[in-house]
């Protein structure tokens, strides 16, 4: 990440940075982001971390993260978010024209294609209890 | 600067060779001292095609081997002054190739000529990963139909990410989309993929589209490379891939749409 210098609006220079009292650092992952096509039989595994990805995902690619997964293209393959039992873990995805798709171990997969209201549409995917829910996002 | 270029897919019957014949020959015509390099080891098909089997002696393997020069197992081809092909074997597997040897092998090559076009063998196994590995350009053949589009993506994935330039964090291979085979009647009637379809599961750029044609099997069968076939769309269609390839981008994209027929033509009953 760069932080630009010169913008002196952001940081007083004689405001004085406090120090971290503790260095106690919570547990906390980069986002991974994947600037390039997800092709068929690449598997992407973003461990303990939230993954963005900004190529498309095409059918037989798989997606993986222990976090959330954002997708801003089509999602033609798969994509398992909460890896790890994060049931807290959503995907949003610009296009959805997944294979699967599964939050912490629930997953659907689509055998007699996608709803007519979601199939190609930006959607984002939460559990609720054990019910895997599918909307669309608000245009 | 010589390029190494692989002709590859990873279904096969999608028309490797017939390509990799035809723009090897196409870049001779154009004036490029080319090799063509055939790496289907115990399918060696490119001889064929090319119409110089009965000229084979040595191959590939017998280069890596050591057993002799390359300049022993290189042919000279009938047709085009520029064009060279180095067959591979009959009798061996694909094991017989080693990267080592064939880094030699190419590093040979680049010194005499401009354009090294690798004939890869289908599947993503070790022969066609060692067709690909240390390709510059790769040329991806597809069929308008899902399966064919599936398994070039899988290659596409590999090239990304397991190639020479890849593994050494240099310039991606630049990759262009060939797509062969190409019926536009019936893509009209719904029954094979578009070239958008195709465009849009791959997103390559695309360098051209070959027409669907009998006369592909002919030339196959009589060992000469479709390009050479006077007059037809197949031959006009890879003149137009050369072109594109050696940096000619205002070729308008032919063959992709059902071609109108004058009333002449329909009154005298031509195809």
């Amino acid at each position: 990440m760069t932080i630009e210098t010169d913008n002196s609006n952001v940081l007083d220079p004689n405001t004085q940075r406090q120090n971290p009292v503790s260095q106690v650092l919570p547990t906390f992952r980069p986002t991974m982001i994947i600037n390039k096509p997800v092709r068929t039989g690449q598997r992407i595994y973003a461990e303990g971390s939230n993954l963005v990805v900004l190529g498309v995902v095409n059918a037989g690619a798989e997606l993986i993260a222990d976090g959330d997964i954002h997708i801003y293209a089509p999602l033609r393959g798969r994509a398992i978010a909460g890896a790890q039992g994060n049931e807290n873990a959503r995907i949003f995805v610009h296009s959805l024209e997944a294979e699967l798709i599964s939050v912490a171990g629930c997953f659907k997969v689509f055998e007699n294609g996608i709803p007519e209201n979601l199939r190609g549409k930006p959607v984002q995917v939460h559990l609720d209890g054990s019910d895997l829910i599918i909307q669309p996002l608000l245009s | 600067m010589s390029k190494v270029i692989v002709v590859t897919s990873g279904k096969g019957g999608v028309g490797k060779t017939t390509t990799s014949a035809s723009f090897s020959s196409g870049l001779a015509l154009r004036g490029n001292k080319t090799v063509v390099i055939d790496f289907d080891v115990g399918l060696r098909n490119l001889d064929l095609i090319m119409g110089c089997e009965r000229r084979v002696v040595y191959d590939i393997i017998n280069v890596i081997n050591g057993e002799v020069t390359l300049k022993q197992a290189l042919i000279k081809d009938k047709n085009c002054d520029n064009l060279y092909i180095l067959p591979a074997s009959q009798t061996r597997d694909k094991d017989a190739l080693n990267l080592e040897g064939v880094e030699r092998i190419l590093n040979e090559l680049k010194e005499s000529f401009d354009c090294i076009v690798c004939d890869s063998p289908a599947g993503i196994e070790s022969g066609a990963f060692t067709a690909m590995y240390f390709a510059d350009e790769a040329l991806v053949v597809t069929n308008p139909e899902v399966s064919s589009v599936r398994d070039s993506d899988r290659i596409l994935g590999i090239l990304a990410a397991k190639s020479k330039r890849a593994v050494d964090g240099l310039d991606p291979v630049k990759e262009h989309l060939l797509i062969t085979r190409y019926d536009p009647k019936r893509v009209e009637a719904g029954e094979m993929l578009s070239v958008t379809d195709i465009q849009e599961i791959l997103r390559i750029p695309l360098i051209g589209v070959i027409p669907e044609s009998e006369s592909v099997l002919q030339a196959s069968n009589a060992g000469t490379p479709a390009i050479h076939l006077d007059k037809s769309d197949v031959a006009e269609a890879y003149r137009d891939v050369v072109g594109r390839f050696m940096g000619d981008e205002r070729l308008p994209m032919r063959f992709v749409t059902v071609e109108k027929k004058s009333f002449l033509k329909r009154l005298l009953g031509g195809r």
